[in-house]
């Protein structure tokens, strides 16, 4: 028998015995003839008695448990909880069951409700690490190193996640778009999309005379934010906001989250979008190439790398954190990205905690774990920032 | 003979209710009026640009009710076409309702029906990658069923008493007025700020983790107007006759109260208590602050951050699929999250149906 | 023991109350704009700039259109399926409904988004057509793509809650005494004037607390309005046209990134909907209370 099953006999014993220990709770408000107790809780009891019998027949064995024999330093019983940034949602999913081949045992359960709420659950001590799309920001440090005291509280880029600009028109497979272009279309100066700025900028594509529907993101988030850094990096004039994680402006509808954002944008034909790349990926959207000076470019890991190479790189102890060149004008860039973070402790969590963070990380910041998520939409590390990664997470307290 | 049997045949057995009047329109004249208001249309949407399925529907169903109307007032008098115009605005009504709800359901159903098998009832997510086919959602049923159980356990005997208190003893007292004027409040705190509460006083002040309970608490808060309102009007419909009819028998009031009022309302309260569970079952902003996610199977509601496995629920599992499909209708995910709703509202549908039985069983046992 | 009981909900409710204050007072001092007058909404910006005018505004009509829509409709559900139709059918029916109690709200809210609001172009064409002199029911098409709008999201609301509405109203309708209906038959009254004599006086105080179960939920509704809003900060009187935001639904786009100023003013948000609750639940009283009187 392996420990799983074992673990699922004791899950299920400890199950009966609560619902023993309900019924019998419930017995004693039952004994008072014509209680409401006793008439309300008729249905609870034969509900605590149905999830009895459901409790012999789930399980968790979705997969064989595999060989041990591959377990190099698998901490042993509990799960890792995290929470944060839904930009690395599905990186974390195959970051997970790469980990859980290794180490079978092992849950990784990750909250994706966005980076503010990540860091706060961080803070607060309900999970020992959080994806961020942004640094932890200066407000938020003190009490994230009192969290980890005696340690310190550090950034770790974990992902490179490229923000598409996708579009529904149709009859039009390819589309190019400079920074001013993308700042008046979400501002509401260009309204047609056959605008004359837009047919300069797209030569031998026929744009139709359709009004443009610009969607945002109407819930704060991260995407918004580093969108916004872009188009304030790039085009200035045309784009008088600062950034924020929350819309500026009242332009076009809002979409909630980004699903209610891709199926806006399927729907509508003449909208224009943003969201990760990856969601781009999933759904096959149509992307717009960004023309920042030198011709159209695409999402890749050389068009993006190119940025991550022209930005500043801050170490201080474990923390590093990338400070993202939005206004590069290089031929082949394409600065619309943003880097998202662990956000984690370099050492102050608890034993069982520290070993099991460690050990996720280290797959994640891996060679292997970065090479994984790049079929997603992701764009893997570049190999300088990657080796720091890698040599900060090694130095972290753990196993 | 019920009370609703009494008023569904009014006066005698004729079926088109003409009782003592003599005079009345025939058996055939609404198929008559329904024929020559249909022509009458097709012949209005014919001639003019008017066009379209629901369009045509609603001139003709307002065209038939009309000249009904008119029809009746000529022959039988007004009385009689009032009735018949109520009657007429009730099926409508009752259309008008039945018309979206069984699109939602055909909808959830449509799109979640595939998924539903033994493998998805009995599994759990762990070690499936969300983005993939696999798995089951057998550890969000569990932790649904344990955290709703335990909001009811909370608040039903909570929100009964409180209705019997404001009912029975409260009668004009201020303590009653302001029990009464606070559980007003409490229908309109909407779910999401109760979560932020729990939050803060439960996990942020109280030092608890997130939970299973933490998130039964909030359902319970949420739950206990909704039980303290219906149970109250259920109360209050007892007619008084019966409770004098106790007393002269020399019952004391918790006796009355207990052999004759309550389940005189049984029905009426466990009505009430099922729809307030059916109204949590589905409640998803709460959860999402406190009871965290879970891939593996957990029965303890008590389990947190101590145990690193809080327990999942349905709506937090569907809200999370939704989340990792990112609106590719065709992903595993999507699907997943439908599937799972139509398992939450199949779930409750027989919640609710064992409540109706055993209220029934318990009235018929006494 | 049940004025024990009472104390419990009595103190859960303080509880809260005072959670609320407290939490959100600090914020409201930080406000460098009028609360009460400020359509946007940035708690996190320096300085903190937010108000509730947009939000009031918003969640008052989309309530209303709800309750407007829902309130007759459940009523007569509940008359047909207990006094119209077939009598085998009526508790099958009445089940049924309860059941849609049920559906969670984040499926009405997709059903809403992906299928309704798109079906509703036709509906709304004919009322700029008919209604558009009205001016809140005028209609462009290019300002409402999918029709995201108020006017959707008060007939999703209006759906959501016409279970409660309409459970609670039979009930009610079922517990007026055989001898009330009895003596109108006796009159010789017809069907709907036994239910108008009979069943509606004794019935109104129940199907007015119904309703303002309905109307609660529909007030604190979060994820459906705020999938079906596409939200802005700016009050718009064209009911058919983009944008809205609800007290419930800025706390839900907001939470997931909101600093410490930020969720106080989240708090602050609750709050207000919370003392709007107060209102609507005094005018419902005085309402009945009158009812009763005359």
């Amino acid at each position: 028998m392996t420990r799983a099953a074992a673990g699922n006999a004791g899950a299920r014993a400890e199950a009966r015995a609560m619902a023993m220990g309900l019924a019998k709770g419930l017995g004693k408000v039952t004994g008072w003839p014509w209680s409401s107790g006793s008439r309300v809780g008729s249905p609870v009891a034969v509900l605590a008695a149905a999830t009895l019998l459901l409790a012999a027949c789930g399980t968790d064995e979705n997969l064989p448990a595999a060989d041990s024999a591959m377990v190099g330093g698998c901490p042993s019983g509990k799960d890792l909880n995290g929470a944060g940034a839904s930009s690395i949602k599905l990186a974390i999913a195959d970051w997970t069951a790469a980990y859980q081949g290794q180490c079978p045992d092992i849950g990784i359960n990750y909250d994706a409700q966005g980076s503010g709420n990540g860091r706060m659950q961080f803070i607060q001590k309900q999970v020992p690490f959080a994806g961020s799309d942004v640094p932890l920001p200066s407000a938020q440090r003190g009490p994230a190193q009192q969290r980890c005291a005696p340690g310190q509280a550090i950034n770790l880029p974990m992902a490179i996640v490229p923000i598409a600009i996708v579009y529904h028109l149709q009859g039009v497979a390819k589309l190019t778009l400079t920074p001013s272009l993308v700042a008046k279309i979400f501002n509401g100066k260009i309204k047609q999309w056959n605008d004359p700025a837009l047919v300069a900028a797209n030569p031998g594509v026929s744009l139709p005379n359709k009004t443009i529907t610009p969607v945002h993101r109407s819930a704060d988030s991260g995407t918004s934010e580093n969108l916004t850094r872009f188009l304030a990096g790039q085009a200035k004039s045309d784009w008088p906001y600062p950034p924020s994680q929350a819309w500026p402006n009242n332009v076009g509808p809002g979409a909630a989250v980004s699903t209610n954002m891709v199926l806006l944008v399927k729907q509508t034909d003449g909208a224009i979008g943003y969201v990760d790349n990856p969601d781009a990926t999933s759904n096959k959207l149509p992307i717009a190439a960004i023309d920042v000076g030198a011709g159209p470019v695409a999402i890749g890991s050389a068009s993006i790398g190119k940025v991550i190479a022209a930005s500043e790189v801050d170490q201080n102890g474990l923390d590093i954190t990338v400070d993202v060149a939005y206004g590069l004008k290089a031929p082949g860039a394409y600065p619309a990205l943003m880097v998202t973070y662990l956000i984690t402790c370099s050492r102050g969590l608890p034993a069982d905690q520290a070993g099991l963070v460690k050990s996720f990380i280290t797959l994640t910041a891996g060679d292997q774990g970065q090479a994984l998520i790049a079929k997603a939409g992701y764009i893997p590390l570049p190999t300088s920032l990657r080796g720091q990664v890698q040599a900060a997470v090694a130095r972290l307290d753990g196993v | 003979m019920t009370v609703t049997q009494l008023v569904r045949r009014p006066r005698g057995s004729s079926s088109d209710g003409r009782g003592l009047l003599a005079r009345g329109l025939g058996r055939y004249v609404p198929y008559a009026t329904a024929a020559v208001v249909l022509a009458l249309v097709a012949l209005l949407f014919a001639g003019t640009d008017l066009n379209g399925m629901p369009s045509f529907v609603a001139i003709a169903g307002l065209g038939y009710v009309l000249a009904q109307t008119v029809l009746s007032v000529v022959i039988e008098g007004r009385r009689r076409a009032v009735d018949r115009l109520v009657t007429a605005l009730v099926y409508a009504a009752f259309m008008a309702a039945a018309l979206p709800l069984l699109l939602i359901c055909w909808y959830t159903i449509q799109r979640g029906i595939a998924m539903v098998d033994l493998t998805f009832l009995t599994h759990s997510m762990f070690r499936v990658n969300p983005q993939e086919h696999g798995g089951g959602i057998y550890h969000a049923i569990v932790g649904t069923l344990i955290q709703v159980a335990l909001a009811s356990v909370l608040a039903a005997p909570l929100g009964i008493l409180t209705a019997i208190y404001l009912v029975e003893y409260g009668m004009g007292r201020r303590f009653a007025r302001v029990v009464n004027l606070f559980v007003d409040v409490m229908t309109g705190v909407p779910s999401i700020v109760v979560g932020l509460f729990i939050f803060t006083a439960w996990i942020l002040v109280l030092g608890f983790n997130k939970s299973g309970l933490a998130g039964a608490l909030a359902l319970a808060i949420v739950m206990l107007p909704l039980v303290i309102r219906s149970a109250e009007q259920m109360l209050r419909l007892v007619p008084d006759d019966l409770r004098e009819a106790a007393y002269a028998l020399g019952a004391p009031k918790w006796r009355t109260i207990t052999s004759v009022v309550l389940p005189t309302a049984l029905g009426g309260v466990v009505t009430g208590v099922m729809l307030a569970v059916a109204r949590i079952a589905g409640e998803t902003a709460p959860l999402l602050l406190l009871v965290g996610i879970n891939q593996r199977i957990e029965f303890n509601p008590f389990a947190g951050q101590e145990a690193q496995r809080p327990q999942e629920s349905l709506p937090t599992l569907i809200f999370e699929q939704f989340g990792v499909a990112a609106g590719n209708t065709d992903a595993p995910p999507f699907q997943r999250a439908w599937s799972a709703a139509l398992v939450l509202i199949i779930l409750i549908g027989l919640l609710s149906l064992m409540a109706r039985l055993v209220a029934r069983f318990a009235r018929t046992a006494r | 023991m049940t004025a024990a009981a009472s104390g419990v909900v009595l103190l859960t409710m303080a509880a809260i109350t005072v959670f609320l204050i407290y939490r959100a007072v600090p914020a409201l001092r930080g406000n460098a704009a009028n609360f009460f007058t400020e359509q946007r909404w940035d708690a996190d910006g320096t300085p903190p700039r937010f108000g509730i005018a947009a939000a009031f505004y918003f969640t008052v009509l989309t309530s209303a259109i709800a309750i407007v829509l829902a309130v007759p409709v459940a009523v007569g559900v509940a008359l047909f399926i207990n006094y119209y139709a077939p009598r085998r059918l009526s508790s099958g029916l009445g089940y049924m409904v309860e059941l849609l109690a049920a559906v969670p709200s984040i499926v009405y809210g997709l059903w809403g988004f992906t299928f309704l609001a798109p079906h509703l172009t036709g509906l709304v064409s004919w009322l700029d057509r008919w209604f558009g002199w009205t001016i809140v029911l005028r209609y462009r098409p290019e300002s409402a793509p999918n029709n995201y709008s108020p006017l959707t999201a008060g007939i999703v609301l209006a759906i959501m809650i016409l279970p409660i509405i309409c459970s609670i109203s039979r009930e009610v309708f079922q517990r007026v005494p055989r001898e009330q209906i009895e003596a109108a038959q006796a009159l010789g009254a017809y069907r709907w004037e036994t239910i108008r004599m009979a069943v509606l006086p004794l019935g109104r105080a129940g199907v007015i607390s119904a309703s303002i179960l309905g109307l609660g939920r529909a007030l604190g509704e979060t994820l459906a309005v705020t999938m079906l809003l596409s939200t802005a900060f700016a009050i718009n009187i064209h009911f058919t046209e983009t944008g809205g935001v609800t007290f419930a639904s800025i706390i839900a786009l907001k939470y997931g990134e909101a600093g410490p100023t930020g969720t106080g003013a989240l708090i602050a948000a609750g709050l207000c909907l919370f003392l709007l609750t107060l209102a609507v639940n005094f005018a419902a009283n005085v309402i009945v209370r009158r009812n009763k009187v005359a």
